[in-house]
């Protein structure tokens, strides 16, 4: 769970980073094989990208104390 | 040699290569989950390497840490350039099916080929070193000789 702007940030570098591979990817697999090997990594987009939003959706009056 | 864990139960940041053998002593021995997961993994390595075109192997996550009972394995593997889905048998195909591996060897498996380049696959190996705690750990990458 992100806790503070830090951890966003790091959250954040990694969906990008996610996303970078992913189209990487799309170039050198055919389509069948992006289909099974993009699977865990557009699953683990999908868990970081709702970490993100969780964590903006509250004020920062109501963030956990670390 | 695979270095000691730190404060948090994670081996330090970086990549660190291990032979089949030190891997399972120091990461299958300690617990019956971590027997059980490790003949799994023996089971997994066994049949990714049926396909005759897989290059490389790591571990990363809850498996390599210091936790007693990890929930399951987390393997990416990298295979070879012309390495082709299509062609590969059927108890083979299992490996690079997400839902099949996870109940077969209890493993999320990720892989590619070496044709997604040496950056792009640098760029992945840094991206999985920060955990679901979002702190940073090491990877194993199991290699077949010291």
């Amino acid at each position: 769970m992100i806790e503070n702007d830090k951890q966003l940030k790091a959250a954040q570098e990694t969906v990008r980073n996610l996303q970078y591979i992913l189209l990487a990817a799309r170039k050198v697999h055919s389509a069948t094989e992006y289909r099974a090997m993009s699977e865990p990594i557009l699953l683990e987009l999908q868990q970081r990208e709702q970490e993100i939003l969780t964590y903006l959706s509250r004020a920062e009056a109501e963030a956990v104390p670390v | 040699m695979l270095p000691a864990f730190n404060q948090d139960g994670n081996l330090p940041e970086g990549v660190y290569s291990a032979t089949e053998s030190e891997m399972l002593s120091r990461f299958a021995a300690t617990s019956p989950r971590r027997k059980w997961l490790g003949e799994r993994l023996g089971d997994l390595l066994k049949t990714a390497r049926s396909a005759g075109k897989l290059e490389r192997v790591f571990l990363w996550g809850s498996f390599v840490t210091s936790k007693e009972s990890p929930n399951d394995l987390d393997a990416p593997s990298v295979m070879a350039a012309d390495f082709d889905l299509e062609q590969v048998s059927n108890d083979c195909r299992v490996v690079f099916s997400y839902a099949q591996a996870r109940i077969r060897f209890t493993a999320d498996v990720f892989w590619t080929k070496a044709s997604i380049g040496q950056e792009t696959l640098d760029l992945w190996l840094d991206t999985y070193q920060l955990g679901k705690d979002l702190k940073r750990r090491g990877i194993v990458e199991v290699v077949s000789h010291d």
